[in-house]
């Protein structure tokens, strides 16, 4: 087949003829039984295409845009700006505590999981000193929020990250991203596939912006 | 912070370069899906695309400074986005083979009203269509995934590729060409 007609099939495959060449395009196919056969087998073939959909991107892709109608729908609605200061500073105080009593109670009452520190060391967080706490047991204690088998540990987390999200607080959820990477480099987020692809995005973020002074569970002290 | 949503994607990325890091985020999730189908589209496995896919992000970010605004953001996040993948799957292949996913049920269009004869006959002509797709050359593989999978016009992948049309077009040609020759073969002299 020459040059000239592969091109002319490909443009009228792919529509890429304008009215008049395709109705050429057509006479020459009609009087060619060797054309019109090449092209009824690469349409035929092209036809098996469409049997691919786009692929769901991964659900942190998903979650991610939530965060965007969450940010979007404060922006539209309530402002900060129409408040007093006076107000401000109430609203800031109230909420500085209730992010301190929620992230507390939920990280706490984690019996036997995973201890998240936020503000305060991973040691403090579960009551015990600084002094105990050695890297074994911070990787004993991944390893068994990767064994989650139940999901509660991972819906623990997935609530205080909407908590965060929805109090807009950036740098409490850098700091639980943060420690998410630290598990990507402990090596073994290949086992944990909802780390896998949860974190993965927010590991880029973090990757790119690391210099940005975020806390990681080495230097958040306690370790 | 709104307003950022409307911008298009040159302006994100001027943005991102004196950063801004949401707009990063805003560019990521505008991207993610088709970048993410790319890299599905030759790696064939979820996991190694997802993987990928970061990779591809991260390296955005970096030669973003690079960009000149001369060629359009999309044709030159496909040339970024193809190399990457075409870096990683070479990667992959110094140590292991990426295994494929057995069987892309989750990528295969499905009607209820289908027997289970006709879905298994479909799979596995979508079987085959996959497996010939990966037996291709780079470049007509390229071109092919950019083309069908990807949506991009022959300007596009011509932009991006830094291959002229005419050659795009005759790539394209020659790898359905192929693909016909290797899924004929595997049906063993039989029309698909």
């Amino acid at each position: 087949m020459k040059k000239a007609y592969k091109e002319k099939i490909i443009d009228y495959l792919y529509g890429e003829m304008t009215k008049t060449e395709k109705k050429e395009f057509e006479k020459e196919i009609k009087n060619s039984d060797v054309l019109e056969h090449k092209v009824e087998e690469l349409k035929n073939l092209r036809f098996f295409f469409n049997e691919f959909k786009d692929f769901e991107a991964p659900d942190f892709y998903l979650d991610r845009a939530a965060i965007y109608n969450n940010i979007s729908s404060q922006d539209s609605g309530f402002s900060l700006r129409r408040i007093p200061l006076l107000g401000k500073a109430a609203i800031v105080l109230v909420a500085f505590f209730l992010v301190l009593s929620v992230l507390r109670t939920t990280v706490v009452l984690n019996d036997d999981g995973f201890k998240i520190s936020f503000g305060s060391s991973i040691a403090d967080a579960g009551g015990e000193k600084a002094a105990g706490i050695n890297n074994q047991m911070i990787i004993d204690e991944i390893k068994k929020y990767i064994d989650d088998k139940d999901n509660s540990q991972r819906m623990h987390v997935g609530k205080l990250v909407d908590e965060l999200d929805k109090r807009n607080d950036v740098r409490r959820r850098m700091e639980l991203q943060a420690i998410y990477k630290d598990i990507e480099s402990l090596k073994i987020n290949t086992q944990a596939r909802f780390l896998g692809t949860e974190v993965t995005l927010n590991g880029i973020i973090n990757y790119i912006y690391k210099q940005d002074n975020i806390k990681t569970v080495q230097n958040a002290g306690g370790i | 912070m709104q307003e950022i949503l409307t911008y298009n994607d040159e302006n994100l990325c001027r943005s991102i370069c004196k950063g801004n890091r949401y707009a990063f985020e805003v560019l990521i999730q505008r991207w993610e899906k088709p970048i993410f189908n790319l890299a599905y589209r030759y790696l064939l496995n979820r996991e190694a695309a997802e993987d990928c896919t970061q990779e591809i992000f991260i390296k955005l970010f970096n030669k973003l400074q690079k960009f000149n605004y001369d060629s359009s953001f999309k044709t030159w996040l496909y040339r970024v986005a193809t190399n990457t993948v075409i870096d990683y799957q070479r990667k992959q292949l110094r140590y292991r083979e990426v295994s494929t996913d057995d069987f892309v049920m989750e990528g295969l269009r499905t009607d209820s009203e289908e027997s289970v004869e006709d879905k298994m006959e479909n799979i596995n002509r979508i079987n085959a269509v996959q497996s010939a797709i990966k037996k291709l050359p780079k470049i007509q593989k390229h071109v092919l995934i950019l083309k069908e999978f990807s949506g991009m016009t022959f300007d596009e992948i011509s932009e991006s590729t830094g291959i002229p049309i005419s050659t795009v077009k005759s790539r394209l040609y020659t790898a359905l060409e192929n693909l016909k020759k290797e899924i004929s073969r595997q049906y063993q002299g039989g029309e698909i």
